[in-house]
C-alpha cells in the first residue's frame, strides 16, 4: 500500500510514563485519518513526533516512505492544537512568511494568500493586524496559513475547536474538497461525529496505545452489532435478558439496546412488540462514539491485539 | 541548515523590530537623551557665556573700581565669545535695591560688591542670578585675589615684574602619550571617551539582545514555535533571529555613526579616531553573538518575561562592567587585574574596547583576547542552539540551572513535556 505516513512501533514516555506505547499507524494515501481519542491519548504526542518536533525512544516514522527531513517538511501542513501566529504582524504579512518559510517565494505566497482570503470570505482582514480580529477568524487565518504551501499531508489537530457551526461548515467542505483533490489528512480530534462525516481510516489511542485501527466500515462491521432505540411506554426491565442483546441503555423515554453480532433486528422487535407500547423503533449502524465510550471504558479489560481489526 | 528559511527569518525579526515604534523611541531615544543630558548643560554654559555679560560693581572700598573693570574685561575677553561690559555704580545714586531691579528687569547680569573693608578682609560679594556658573564666579574671585596680592606686593616694595612672578598660578596640560606620539588631550576627555564608547555599545548589544529574548518568549507565549517548528529547526530559528536582530544592531549604530560624523562635520572639532571606531566593531561583532546567544538561551526557557528579569540585571552589569571599575583602569589600563578579566568573555568586549580608549594594549593582547572571545562565542553558539532545542517547547516551570546544565550533555533525559496534554 502506498502510505503517505508509517509508524512502526513508536514509543515516547515522558519521565518514566508512556506517552505513547508501541504505536502502529498506516496512513494510506489520499485518505482522511482519524486520530481519536480521549485526553491524554497521545493524539498530540503523535503528532508532534510526526512532525519531527519531538522524537520518538524508539520505532521509526517515514513520510512518504522516507523518514522526515527538513526538506520533507514543506509537504506537510500542519495546523497545532494550541493555534498561534505573530499577533502583532499584519494578516497578509503572516501569511507570506509562513508561506515563505515552507518554501514558497514571496511571491507566490502572497498570491495564494490573497486567493485564500478570498476564498474564505477574509480578504478585507488582510491588513489588519492578526490581534485585531476574533478568534474565530484568527482560526481561519492560522488554517490559510497551514495550507498556503498546498501541503500533500495536511495534519490538523483539533480542526474544529473555536469554530462557530457555520464557519465548522465551511471548514468541513474544504477539508472534504481537499481530501478530493488528493491531499492525505490526519485529524485528531474528540468530536466523533466530525469523524464519521469525514474520515475514511481512523485509530483510537488510549493511554498511548491503538486500541482500535482500520476503515471507518471495518471499525463499524467489527462493533457491528447494531443499535435500536425505541420509544415505549411500559416495563422494559426484560428487554436486557432477551438473546442478541448485549446491553441496553435507558435514556429518558428512550431505551437504547445494543445487539450482539448476527442479531436480527426484526426479531428483538418481534419479542418486545407484544409486551411494550411502542412509539418509535429504529435501528441505527454502530456510532464511532458509542464503540468510542465503549471501547475506553472497558479498555482496561481489553487487549490491544484484540480489537486491532486491519491494518 | 536551508539558507532560504534562515533568510525569511532574519527578514522578518529585522523588519518586525525596525517597523516598531519602540524601536525609535527605546534604541535611537536613549542615546540621545544621554547625549542630552552629557551636553545640554555645557552648551547651555556656552550660550550663557556667549551672551554678553553686564555687570555693575559697586565700589564702597574706594580706589579699586577702575583696576577691577579693566581687569574683568581683560579676564573675561581672553574667551572667544565672551563680551563684557562693566559699569562702576556709585552706591548713593543707585542702591542695591535699584541694580536688583534692573537685574530682574534683564538689564544686568549682576553685580560685584566690594566693601568698606575689602583691602584688608579680601571679602567681596558677587549677585546674580546664576551664581552656579563656574566660570564667572571664579574667575572674579580669582581677578580679587590677584588685585589684593599686587596691591600688598606694591605696599612691601615689590616690583611690578617682581610680584607678577610671584604671582602667576601653575599651569598644567596634561598629554596622552600614545602609538602615535604626544597629543594633547586631558584625561577627563579620554575618561568620558572610554565610558561613552562603552556605554555605545551597551546601548547597541542590550536592547538588540533583549529583543531577541523577548521574541523567544513571545514566540513560546503564543505557540508560534510549534507551527515554525514545523517547517524550520530550532538551529535554524535560533541562527535566523541572531542574525536579523544583530542586523538591527548594526542598523542602530550606523544610524548613531550618521549622526555622530555629522555632529563632528558640525562643530569641526577632533576628527573620527579610525583606530578606536575598528577596535568597536573588531569587539562589537562576536560580542553581539556571544550575549545573544545567551540572552536567546535564556529566552528558551522562560515562560514569561518576569522569569527572565532575574538573568538581565547581572548580564547588564557585565557588560558596563569596565565603567564601574573604570576609576581603577583608566588609571592602570594594563593592570594584572584588568589583563586578566580582559579574557573572559562577558567581559571581553566592553573591558577590551575600555582598554583601547584609554591606553592601546599591546597588540598580542588585543589578538588574543579577540581570538578567545571568538572561541568561546563558537562554544557558546553551540551551547545555547541545545538548550535552545530543549528550552523552547517546554512551558510552565522555569528549569532550574543545573537542569539546563545537564541537557548539554549528549545524554539528555526524554524530551520535556509540552503542555499539560501530551
Amino acid at each position: 500500500m502506498d502510505l503517505a505516513c508509517h509508524f512502526q512501533r513508536v514509543t515516547k514516555q515522558f519521565g518514566g510514563r508512556f506517552a505513547v506505547r508501541d504505536l502502529d499507524l498506516r496512513v494510506p494515501r489520499a485518505s482522511v485519518y482519524g486520530l481519536l481519542g480521549p485526553n491524554g491519548a497521545g493524539k498530540t504526542t503523535s503528532i508532534r513526533m510526526l512532525m519531527t518536533i519531538l522524537r520518538p525512544d524508539s520505532g521509526t516514522i517515514r513520510i512518504f516512505g522516507e523518514p522526515c527531513t527538513p526538506e520533507l517538511k514543506d509537504r506537510i501542513g500542519y495546523l497545532p492544537e494550541e493555534r498561534g501566529l505573530y499577533r502583532t504582524m499584519r494578516v497578509l504579512d503572516n501569511l507570506v512568511f509562513f508561506g515563505s518559510i515552507h518554501g514558497l517565494a514571496p511571491a507566490d505566497a502572497k498570491r495564494r494568500a490573497g486567493e485564500w482570503l478570498d476564498r474564505l470570505n477574509m480578504g478585507r482582514y488582510a491588513g489588519q493586524r492578526l490581534e485585531e480580529l476574533s478568534k474565530g477568524n484568527q482560526q481561519k487565518i492560522q488554517f490559510i496559513a497551514t495550507v498556503l504551501h498546498a501541503p500533500d499531508l495536511l495534519v490538523l489537530d483539533e480542526p474544529f475547536s473555536g469554530l462557530d457551526p457555520v464557519n465548522q461548515e465551511q471548514m468541513r467542505a474544504i477539508i472534504l474538497d481537499l481530501a478530493g483533490h488528493g491531499t492525505t489528512l490526519i485529524l485528531s480530534t474528540h468530536l466523533m461525529d466530525e469523524v464519521e462525516r469525514l474520515c475514511t481510516h481512523l485509530t483510537l489511542l488510549n493511554e498511548g496505545r491503538a486500541l482500535l485501527q482500520g476503515t471507518l466500515g471495518e471499525v463499524r462491521r467489527r462493533f457491528g452489532g447494531d443499535v435500536v432505540q425505541i420509544d415505549f411506554r411500559g416495563d422494559a426491565s426484560f428487554v436486557s435478558n432477551l438473546p442478541g442483546v448485549v446491553a441496553t441503555t435507558r435514556i429518558g423515554n428512550t431505551l437504547e439496546i445494543r445487539l450482539g453480532d448476527g442479531t436480527d433486528p426484526s426479531q428483538i422487535l418481534a419479542q418486545i412488540a407484544p409486551r411494550l407500547a411502542i412509539h418509535r423503533f429504529e435501528v441505527q449502524a454502530a456510532s464511532v462514539h458509542g464503540i468510542f465510550v465503549q471501547l475506553v471504558q472497558g479498555a482496561t479489560n481489553l487487549e490491544p491485539a484484540a480489537v486491532a481489526v486491519a491494518s | 541548515m536551508n539558507l532560504p528559511k534562515v533568510r525569511h527569518i532574519v527578514r522578518r525579526e529585522y523588519l518586525e523590530s525596525v517597523r516598531k515604534k519602540s524601536f525609535f523611541f527605546g534604541l535611537l531615544a536613549t542615546p540621545a537623551i544621554m547625549i542630552a543630558m552629557v551636553y545640554l548643560p555645557l552648551a547651555a554654559r556656552r550660550i550663557m557665556t556667549g551672551e554678553e555679560l553686564r555687570l555693575a560693581l559697586v565700589d564702597r572700598a574706594g580706589g579699586w573700581a577702575e583696576e577691577f573693570r579693566a581687569g574683568l574685561v581683560e579676564e573675561f575677553s581672553k574667551d572667544r565669545g565672551s563680551k563684557i561690559s562693566v559699569e562702576i555704580v556709585d552706591d548713593e545714586k543707585q542702591p542695591l535695591s535699584f541694580l536688583e531691579g534692573r537685574l530682574r528687569a534683564g538689564e544686568l547680569t549682576g553685580w560685584i560688591l566690594l566693601p568698606e573693608n575689602f583691602g584688608e578682609s579680601g571679602q567681596l560679594q558677587y549677585y546674580s542670578e546664576t551664581v552656579t556658573d563656574p566660570s564667572a564666579v571664579s574667575r572674579i574671585q580669582g581677578l580679587a585675589s590677584r588685585l589684593l596680592a599686587e596691591r600688598k606686593a606694591a605696599a612691601i616694595g615689590l616690583n611690578s615684574a617682581t610680584a607678577e612672578g610671584l604671582l602667576r598660578p601653575a599651569e598644567m596640560k596634561t598629554f596622552q602619550v600614545g602609538r602615535e606620539g604626544g597629543k594633547e588631550t586631558d584625561f577627563a576627555a579620554v575618561y568620558l571617551r572610554a565610558v561613552t564608547l562603552v556605554l555605545i555599545l551597551f546601548f547597541a548589544l542590550m536592547p538588540t539582545g533583549q529583543i531577541l529574548m523577548r521574541s523567544v518568549i513571545e514566540e513560546k507565549a503564543n505557540r508560534v514555535i510549534e507551527v515554525l517548528l514545523s517547517s524550520v529547526t530550532p538551529k535554524e530559528l535560533m541562527i535566523g533571529k541572531i542574525f536579523g536582530l544583530g542586523a538591527v544592531g548594526l542598523t542602530l549604530l550606523a544610524v548613531w555613526a550618521g549622526c555622530a560624523t555629522f555632529l563632528v562635520w558640525r562643530s569641526g572639532t577632533s576628527p573620527w579616531d579610525a583606530r578606536l571606531a575598528f577596535t568597536f566593531v573588531l569587539y562589537f561583532i562576536p560580542g553581539y553573538f556571544f550575549y545573544a546567544a545567551v540572552l536567546a538561551s535564556i529566552g528558551s526557557i522562560c515562560s514569561t518575561e518576569r522569569d527572565a528579569q532575574p538573568f538581565l540585571t547581572p548580564i547588564s552589569l557585565m557588560l558596563v562592567f569596565p565603567v564601574m571599575i573604570g576609576i581603577m583602569i583608566a588609571q592602570s589600563p594594563d593592570h594584572p587585574v584588568a589583563r586578566v578579566l580582559s579574557f573572559i568573555p562577558f567581559f571581553t568586549p566592553s573591558l577590551m574596547l575600555f582598554r583601547h580608549a584609554i591606553r592601546e594594549p599591546a597588540v598580542w593582547e588585543t589578538i588574543a583576547t579577540w581570538c578567545t572571545l571568538v572561541v568561546c562565542t563558537g562554544i557558546m553558539i553551540v551551547a545555547s542552539a541545545r538548550i535552545f532545542e530543549t528550552g523552547i517547547l517546554m512551558t510552565g516551570k522555569r528549569p532550574t540551572i543545573p537542569e539546563v546544565l545537564r541537557w548539554l550533555r549528549k545524554d539528555r533525559p526524554g524530551d520535556p513535556a509540552l503542555s499539560s496534554e501530551v
